[in-house]
C-alpha cells in the first residue's frame, strides 16, 4: 500500500526527487502554523507569512542533498533552522523598510489565506487516503489548525501559539473577553474534534499496514 | 457565556498558563475534578508544542528583534545575562543564561533557599555538587560552576536545547530499537555515576534531557542525595515526587537504596519509552505506591505488540522486586541492551514457572485470593462428601456447582477490572457477586447459624484492601441485607431474634472501623502528595 512514515519518504525521496513534492506537501501546514506564530508573536501585527513558508520550502528543496538526517524529528529540525534563517531575514527586512513597505509586499487583512489549505503541487491526483501518512504528532496538529474557520485559527494563534494573554488576545482581535474566550472554546472543540478525525484515519492506515493484532 | 462554559475556560486557561510558565501542571488535579477535559489538555499540550517560545528554538528571530523582557526580581550574577526561565521544581528554579566571560548559553540552577537550612548542610551541599562537577560523560548533563549568591548556592550546567524525554513521550512510546538505544545510552552515563560513587536516586523521564539529535542527557543526579540529610526537609516539602519510576525499597523508605535502585528506575523508563505509560501508575500516589510494593506491571508487550521478547523480558528484569534478581549493576544492563541491538542472545532468561506464578499472584491477587479460598473450600466439601454416606448427591452438586460459578464468575471479573474503564465499577460489580454467591451457599447448606457466617466479616475486612470506603460501606451494606433476608428464611423464634440483631450491628461496627482506617491512610495519602514534587 501507500502508507508511509515521514522516515519512508525521507528515503525514497532520495532515490527518487519526484517523492521530494510529496514530503514537502507534507510539511507545509506545519510550517504555516509555526512560522505565522513566531514572525507575528516577534513583530506584534499580523503578517502573512505565506512567501516565507514558500522561500523556506524552496531552499529545503535545494540543499536537500545536504541533508543527512533520517528520523523525522531531525528533518523538521533541519526544515526549522532554514525557516529560522529566512526569519530572520524577513523580520529585519520588515523593520528596516517599515510596515508601509512590508504591506506593499505582503497583503494582509482578512483575504489573508497563509494558514488555509492550499492546492499543493504534491497532489498529482492522488486520493485523500494515499495522502494520508502516519505522522509526528506535531504535522497532524498543524494539519488539523489549518482546517479550521479563519477566526478560529485567528485566536488558537494568539492564545496557544504566541502565548498571548487573553485581554491581549482580544485587544488584537477586537472583540470583548468574553467573546473571545468563547470563540477559543468553540475552536479547541472543533480542533480536538478534527485531531481526533485526522489520528484516527492515520492509525486505521498503520493498522493495515501491519496487519491486525 | 454560560457559566459552565465560564469555567470549563477558567480551568483550561489556568491550566495553559501553567503551561507556558513551565510550571508543573496541575493536570491530575483538574483532570480528577473534570476528567471530561483530557481531550482537551491533551489537544493545549499538542499546540503548545507549536508554539513561538522565548527558548525556543529559531534563536535567530530572538536576536534581531529588541532583547526579550526579562522577568523582575530575577536574581543578579555578574557573570551571568539571565534570559529565561526554563521550569521550576521542588528543589529550585533553572534559568536559560548566558555566561558572559565565556560566551555560552547554560542553564543555571537556583536552589531555593529554604532547601539548606544550616551552613553545614550548605557546606555539604557544595561538596557534593563539586563532586558532581567532576563527572564527565558524553550523556551526562556536565556541570560547569558551583557557587553562591547571597548565601543562595547555585549550578551553571551544560544547557541541552530539547525536550525532556517526558515530554518526548506524551506524544506516544518510542519504536523498540530506539527506545533501547535512548536507554542505553541512559544506562551508560548512570553505569558512569556509580563508578564514582554517585546514585541518582529520582531517575524519571523528567530528568532525561533531549538534545536536537534526540541524544540523552542525564541530570539532577546525585541531588536528592544531597539533600537527604536535611531533616528540614519534610517541613519544606521536598520529597521525592511520584513513585511511579521508584524501586519498592526506596517507596518503602528502606535503607537498602543503592545502585540497583537505579536499575529499577531505568527498566521504568525503559517500561514507559516502550508502552507510553509508566509500570504503575494509578488515580493517586497513594494507589501509585501500593503497586510499586506489592504488584507487577503488566508485560510491555502486552500494551504494546510491536515490544521485543528480549526487550520485554530486559525490562521486567530491572522491575524485579526483589534487588538479587534485577542486573548486578547499571552496567551489566547496558551490556544486555547492547547485545539484543546486535542481535546476540540476551543475559535475562524468562521467568520459571514458579516465578511467572509468584508475578501472576502480585498483578492479579484478587483473583489469587479468591482461587485458593474457593478452591480449598470445595475440595473440603468433596472430601466431606466423600467421607459422609447421608449426603444426598443433588444437594452436594449445588454447593459444587455454585463453587464453580463462583469461581469462573471470579475469573471474569478480573478479566473486566483489568479493563481501566470499567475497573471503577467492577469493584463493586465483584464485590456484589461475591456475597450473593457466598449468601446462596449460606441458604443452601441452611448454615447461617453455623461458623460460616464468618464470611460476611471476611467480605467486609477484604474490601478494604481497595482503599475504598464507598465500597466498604457498599459491602457491608450488602452483607446486612444478605444476612437479614436468610434469617427472615429461616425464622424460628423471637429468643433468638437479638442475637441476630447483634450480628449485624456488629457488620456495621466492622463496616466503620475498615472504613475508618481506610479514611486514615488516604489521608496519610494526600499528606504525602502535597508534599510531592513536579
Amino acid at each position: 500500500m501507500d502508507e508511509l512514515s515521514i522516515t519512508d519518504l525521507l528515503q525514497r525521496a532520495r532515490a527518487e526527487p519526484a517523492e521530494l513534492d510529496r514530503l514537502f506537501g507534507q510539511c507545509r501546514n506545519y510550517l504555516a502554523v509555526i512560522a505565522r506564530a513566531h514572525i507575528e508573536k516577534r513583530l506584534q501585527a499580523k503578517v502573512d507569512a505565506s512567501d516565507l513558508v514558500q522561500q523556506t520550502l524552496l531552499e529545503a528543496y535545494r540543499d536537500f542533498r545536504n541533508f543527512r538526517g533520517g528520523t523525522e524529528a531531525e528533518w523538521l529540525a533541519w526544515l526549522k533552522r532554514i525557516l529560522a534563517h529566512n526569519a530572520a531575514n524577513f523580520i529585519r527586512h520588515w523593520q528596516t523598510t517599515g510596515k508601509r513597505a512590508a504591506k506593499r509586499e505582503v497583503p494582509i487583512g482578512p483575504g489573508d489565506s497563509s494558514m488555509a489549505p492550499r492546492p499543493e503541487p504534491a497532489d498529482n491526483g492522488e486520493s485523500p487516503s494515499q495522502a494520508l501518512l502516519r505522522k509526528e504528532r506535531a504535522l497532524l496538529v498543524a494539519d488539523a489548525v489549518a482546517q479550521l474557520p479563519a477566526d478560529y485559527q485567528e485566536v488558537i494563534n494568539l492564545r496557544n501559539l504566541q502565548r498571548l494573554p487573553f485581554q491581549d488576545v482580544a485587544e488584537r482581535m477586537g472583540r470583548s473577553r468574553p467573546a473571545v474566550q468563547m470563540l477559543w472554546l468553540r475552536a479547541l472543540n472543533q480542533l480536538q474534534q478534527i485531531l481526533a478525525d485526522l489520528t484516527n484515519a492515520s492509525q486505521a492506515l498503520a493498522v493495515n499496514r501491519h496487519g491486525p493484532r | 457565556m454560560d457559566p459552565a462554559d465560564e469555567k470549563t475556560v477558567a480551568a483550561l486557561d489556568s491550566y495553559l498558563h501553567d503551561v507556558q510558565a513551565g510550571r508543573p501542571s496541575s493536570r491530575e488535579h483538574l483532570l480528577a475534578d473534570h476528567p471530561e477535559l483530557a481531550g482537551a489538555l491533551a489537544c493545549l499540550d499538542d499546540l503548545d508544542e507549536l508554539a513561538a517560545k522565548d527558548e525556543d528554538d529559531i534563536p535567530t528571530i530572538a536576536q534581531t528583534g529588541p532583547a526579550a523582557p526579562v522577568a523582575r526580581n530575577l536574581p543578579i550574577l555578574d557573570n551571568y545575562e539571565i534570559e529565561c526561565e526554563l521550569g521550576r521544581g521542588g528543589m529550585g528554579i533553572v534559568y536559560k543564561a548566558r555566561q558572559k566571560d565565556l560566551d555560552r548559553t547554560v542553564a543555571l540552577k537556583m536552589i531555593l533557599s529554604g532547601q539548606l537550612a544550616t551552613d553545614e548542610h550548605r557546606a555539604r551541599f557544595r561538596d557534593e555538587a563539586r563532586f558532581a562537577a567532576r563527572l564527565q560523560h558524553p550523556n551526562i548533563v556536565s556541570i560547569y560552576e558551583v557557587g553562591e549568591i547571597l548565601g543562595q548556592p547555585y549550578f551553571a550546567m551544560q544547557y541541552i536545547g530539547g525536550p525532556s524525554l517526558a515530554r518526548q513521550l506524551r506524544h506516544g512510546p518510542l519504536a523498540p530499537e530506539q527506545a533501547a538505544h535512548l536507554v542505553l545510552a541512559v544506562a551508560q552515563a548512570v553505569a558512569h555515576l556509580h563508578q564514582h560513587g554517585v546514585i541518582h536516586r529520582d531517575l524519571k523521564p523528567s530528568n532525561i534531557l533531549l538534545d536536537e539529535e534526540s541524544r540523552p542527557f542525564v541530570t539532577d543526579f546525585g541531588l536528592v542525595k544531597m539533600m537527604a540529610g536535611d531533616t528540614q526537609r519534610t517541613s519544606t516539602g521536598v520529597i521525592v515526587g511520584t513513585p511511579s519510576y521508584m524501586s519498592p525499597e526506596q517507596a518503602a523508605k528502606s535503607a537498602l537504596v543503592g545502585p540497583l535502585s537505579d536499575v529499577y528506575s531505568l527498566g521504568a523508563i525503559l517500561y514507559e519509552t516502550l508502552t507510553g505509560r509508566p509500570p504503575f501508575h494509578e488515580a493517586t500516589p497513594l494507589d501509585t505506591l501500593v503497586h510499586v510494593l506489592e504488584s507487577e506491571p503488566a508485560p510491555p508487550r502486552q500494551l504494546n505488540h510491536a515490544v521485543p521478547a528480549d526487550l520485554e523480558l530486559i525490562c521486567l528484569r530491572c522491575l524485579e522486586k526483589d534487588p538479587a534478581r534485577r542486573y548486578p549493576s547499571a552496567a551489566a544492563l547496558a551490556r544486555d541492551l547492547q547485545r539484543f541491538l546486535q542481535g546476540d542472545a540476551i543475559e535475562a532468561r524468562p521467568a520459571s514457572i514458579g516465578q511467572r506464578l509468584a508475578r501472576w499472584a502480585r498483578r492479579e491477587p484478587a483473583l489469587i485470593a479468591h482461587l485458593v479460598t474457593l478452591g480449598g473450600c470445595t475440595l473440603i466439601a468433596q472430601g466431606a462428601y466423600q467421607l459422609s454416606v447421608d449426603v444426598p448427591l443433588d444437594f452436594h452438586l449445588k454447593i459444587m456447582g455454585t463453587l464453580v460459578a463462583w469461581i469462573a464468575c471470579s475469573y471474569g471479573c478480573q478479566v473486566l477490572l483489568n479493563r481501566p474503564e470499567l475497573s471503577e465499577r467492577m469493584k463493586f460489580i465483584w464485590a456484589w457477586l461475591d456475597v450473593v454467591f457466598f449468601s446462596s451457599l449460606l441458604y443452601f447448606d441452611d448454615a447461617i447459624a453455623t461458623p460460616l457466617v464468618i464470611g460476611y466479616p471476611l467480605l467486609i475486612a477484604a474490601s478494604g484492601l481497595w482503599f475504598r470506603d464507598a465500597l466498604v460501606w457498599f459491602t457491608t451494606i450488602m452483607s446486612m441485607i444478605s444476612y437479614a433476608v436468610l434469617v427472615g428464611f429461616e425464622w424460628h423464634s423471637i429468643i433468638d431474634a437479638h442475637k441476630n440483631l447483634m450480628f449485624e450491628v456488629s457488620l456495621a461496627v466492622l463496616g466503620f472501623v475498615v472504613t475508618y482506617q481506610v479514611r486514615r491512610v488516604r489521608a496519610l495519602s494526600r499528606y504525602y502528595e502535597r508534599r510531592s514534587l513536579p
